[in-house]
């Protein structure tokens, strides 16, 4: 008697399992990924004491352009990295910029990111995209989709010429380090 | 009869209905929701895939095994102020607590307060005592912020961690001193617990190492016995510290904490005069401590290397024996991963343990001090069939002193038919070695009066379990198969089936009864029970959880479970030992944000009678109200066992183990970071 509930419920299940695997559908989570990336980065990463008024001050986002993830990165405000509650802002010119931490440029500002990077001389900003490319052209985080894993390179002359301090787990974790303007592989 | 099946199998179902409808709801389109990634570490992140990611790295959800896993998402949720409340939100856990302090866990059925075939591990560290085979779960604890993710693996895990891992495996990671940087404040005030304080501060020594301290300290209040006090209140305090560092080539963790307590603790010195019983009550002392190191050494693309140490030392005073006893582990493991998707996994163990036991009543262990080791290699390969099959294959082969060699097999299936629907299979064995109880000891099980069925005599008849250096491992083969599928972003199902063959169980074989005379007078009746391994059967049932975001701001995760057993039992005693899990059990969260800082989570329990022990069927609730009026601060509000205002959950095995009634309770806690 025992085994008949047993296969009863058993089959039930199988019963509602089956057209789950008929409908099994796809669907892309991509922006939250990169949304996440970011913000997990920016927790490995070292500004110099200058760039902040004290040890609680805001860290600030600001996002350049249109960006894919700009809803996703958004819901990080007021989350905490550390003593520091973050702020993310959309910044009209990349003047606007120059007082934030990390610019997030799109990929629609490709043609103007000589001008950005002039703009920004050497100030510790971090600057991420997702654009191709970014980080070989003197970006210092590109998020680059590997197969269908999001992944990031760095770019360690940008970082060490504005004086950022990227933790060694960065170091481990990313596909492709540039440094002295050689690109190196890592698995 | 035919009457009786269908009214249980009405009530079987009641968990099985809500999830239908959960399914119905299901067909309607959901939405993905952030927060979930914006909790998981970069590692996690970049290994996970871009199409498969509900939740789950690619990782778990291609594990060929019944996975679950908690993740600090959950933890944050779930109102528990301790690690085993948290395992009760695992499809197919039996989580009981018999007092303020002391929980029964178990995995898949034969669960009970000195339940021995689920093996629990912290960063690595086994806390499975051999003396007793089982884990003391209230010394068991962390900071919760400290946790990473608690992984529980239902069925057999021996062909990795080795004999024990039986009926699962309970392993509890915390995050890297790297991960919580700045100082974190956790304090609480509330009807059961009491109070309590934990502080947790990270700083960086260098760009590559960083080093975490914490402390915490707690009083509970106790829980009710005959509608008055059952003075099993307790305090404990503990210090730890973990450091971190991450080289180029040398990848390296080292753990360490001190733990003391004190908690009342109600005994019954059952005996042949009056009406049989003794009860009284008496504080359990406890301490411990603990190091671990573990370094990992990236030999080129393809190949690390992992070597991790361990000292665990852990000290209990009880009224009815003093346990003491030191561990010593070296591991050593080797992975390579070769094109083609192929891997190769080995490595090798030796560990020493040394006890102390001093037995003062009901109890008796001779020698009263032992040494004992366990040694063993193990190797898997995870071999790539075609695109979308993998054949796992491995095995242990482990040497302990009470049996020799062990040979503990497992073949895994992983079948992924889509990027969102894989199916799993495996059979796998395991054993479950002698404890130095089963080997060297004996304990007073219980008492059978005169009248009693199992008891013909006119005298009262003391139950001893006696132990034997001939007891024998118990043995497991599981057959398991599972299904997990992402329906859509915001939908996960996953499903698994098993029937595990057991042979070898222990029992208690009858020995010559002896009349005891007290002053010239028979007095009782001694039945020992000589440890034996005559019983043998099978379980089989299944467990399914759901995880639905049914929008951006609310998401449901249910549960139901279900087991039988098919076991011809000896004698009711016996029957009685290993029955104490329920048949069905279910739970359903529902967490639901208010507003943009105020979050609410109502978390819906069912366990189902436990007949051996006339335990009723228990209906439960919690409630946690989460704010966060600025970043730093998040105030809790919870309530737990909301519907009872107070309830037994489970009696233990040994009738001088006595529990008491769970009442219902609250508390309210405050994080602060800083």
């Amino acid at each position: 008697m025992k085994k008949r509930i047993f296969h009863s419920l058993l089959s039930l299940v199988l019963m509602l399992a089956f057209p789950l695997l008929a409908a099994a559908g796809e669907k892309y989570v991509e922006q939250q990924l990169k949304a996440a990336i970011t913000y997990n980065i920016a927790k490995f990463v070292n500004w110099p004491d200058h760039a902040f008024e004290n040890e609680r001050s805001p860290l600030r986002f600001c996002i350049l352009g249109n960006i894919g993830f700009s809803k996703e990165l958004m819901s990080l405000q007021d989350r905490l990295i550390g003593k520091r509650p973050i702020i993310i802002e959309h910044s009209a010119s990349i003047a606007d910029a120059s007082d934030g931490h990390i610019l997030v440029i799109a990929s629609s500002e490709r043609g103007r990111l000589d001008h950005i990077f002039s703009m920004l001389q050497q100030r510790p900003i971090l600057t991420v995209s997702e654009m191709n490319g970014f980080a070989e052209q003197g970006g210092m985080i590109n998020l680059v989709n590997v197969g269908k894993n999001i992944r990031f390179s760095i770019n360690l002359d940008a970082t060490a010429a504005a004086k950022l301090e990227l933790s060694s787990k960065l170091h481990a974790l990313a596909t492709e380090i540039i440094k002295n303007e050689s690109a190196q592989g890592q698995p | 009869m035919r009457f009786r099946m269908t009214a249980d199998f009405k009530q079987s179902t009641r968990g099985l209905i809500i999830l239908c409808l959960l399914f119905t709801f299901s067909l309607s389109p959901g939405w993905a929701h952030e927060n979930d990634f914006f909790e998981m570490s970069l590692e996690e992140l970049i290994n996970l895939q871009v199409v498969s990611a509900a939740k789950k790295p690619t990782s778990r959800f291609k594990t060929p095994a019944a996975i679950f896993v908690i993740t600090r998402e959950d933890i944050k949720h779930s109102g528990a102020n301790s690690i085993p409340e948290l395992l009760k939100m695992v499809p197919g856990m039996n989580v009981a607590q018999l007092d303020t302090n002391r929980w029964a866990i178990s995995a898949r059925g034969f669960n009970g307060e000195f339940a021995n075939k689920l093996l629990v591990m912290i960063d690595g560290r086994s806390v499975y005592t051999p003396v007793f085979s089982g884990v003391y779960w209230d010394i068991q604890d962390l900071i919760l912020e400290e946790i990473d993710r608690i992984e529980v693996i239902r069925g057999p895990g021996a062909a990795l961690w080795g004999a024990n891992a039986v009926n699962g495996i309970v392993n509890i990671i915390t995050r890297s001193a790297e991960d919580t940087s700045g100082r974190h404040l956790t304090t609480w005030i509330g009807t059961e617990d009491l109070g309590g304080l934990s502080l947790m501060q990270s700083v960086a020594i260098n760009p590559k190492s960083h080093l975490r301290l914490t402390a915490k300290g707690f009083a509970r209040g106790d829980s009710q016995r005959d509608n008055t006090g059952a003075e099993d209140d307790s305090t404990q305090g503990r210090a730890g510290f973990r450091w971190d560092h991450t080289g180029a080539t040398y990848t390296g963790k080292t753990t360490g904490g001190f733990y003391q307590g004190q908690q009342g603790t109600n005994f019954d010195r059952i005996t042949y005069q009056g009406d049989y019983h003794d009860f009284f009550n008496d504080d359990t002392d406890l301490r411990g401590a603990h190091l671990l190191t573990s370094w990992s050494r990236k030999l080129n693309e393809h190949s690390h290397q992992t070597l991790q140490l361990y000292f665990d030392y852990s000290h209990r005073e009880t009224a009815l024996y003093n346990e003491e006893l030191q561990t010593l582990d070296v591991d050593f493991q080797q992975n390579y991963a070769f094109d083609a998707g192929h891997q190769l996994t080995w490595g090798g163990n030796l560990r020493a343990h040394a006890d102390h036991i001093e037995t003062h009543s009901h109890t008796l262990m001779d020698p009263a001090r032992d040494q004992y080791d366990l040694f063993g290699v193990f190797a898997q390969a995870d071999y790539s069939l075609c695109k979308d099959l993998t054949l796992t294959l491995g095995s242990k082969f482990e040497h302990n002193d009470f049996t020799g060699w062990e040979i503990q097999p497992n073949g895994r299936l992983l079948w992924e038919l889509s990027e969102t629907v894989s199916l799993w299979g495996a059979v796998s064995s395991a054993v479950r070695t002698p404890s130095r109880l089963e080997s060297d000891g004996q304990i007073v099980v219980t008492l059978l009066p005169p009248g009693h069925p199992e008891n013909p005599s006119p005298l009262p008849a003391f139950v001893i379990f006696r132990g034997d250096d001939a007891y024998a491992s118990e043995e497991l083969t599981a057959y398991e198969l599972g299904l997990r599928t992402l329906l859509n972003d915001g939908f996960r199902f996953d499903l698994a089936l098993f029937l595990n063959n057991y042979d070898k169980l222990r029992a208690g074989q009858y020995q010559p009864q002896d009349v005891i005379n007290v002053a010239g007078v028979p007095a009782y009746v001694d039945v020992g029970r000589l440890a034996g391994n005559t019983l043998h059967g099978e379980t089989y049932g299944f467990e399914m959880a759901v995880e639905w975001q049914a929008s951006e701001a609310w998401k449901l995760m249910g549960s139901y479970s279900y087991i039988d057993m098919d076991f011809d039992f000896d004698n009711r005693l016996e029957e009685y030992l290993n029955s104490f899990s329920a048949q069905h059990q279910a739970s359903l969260q529902s967490r639901f944000a208010l507003t943009c800082n105020i979050e609410t989570n109502l978390w819906l329990t069912y366990t189902d009678a436990i007949k051996v022990q006339s335990q009723p069927q228990i209906w439960d609730l919690s409630i946690w109200i989460g704010w966060q009026p600025a970043p730093q601060w998040q105030w809790e509000l919870v309530g737990q066992n909301l519907l009872h205002n107070q309830k037994k959950q489970l009696n233990s095995e040994v009738t001088s183990m006595v529990s008491s009634d769970i009442e219902r309770s609250g508390f309210l806690r405050v994080n602060y970071q800083f």
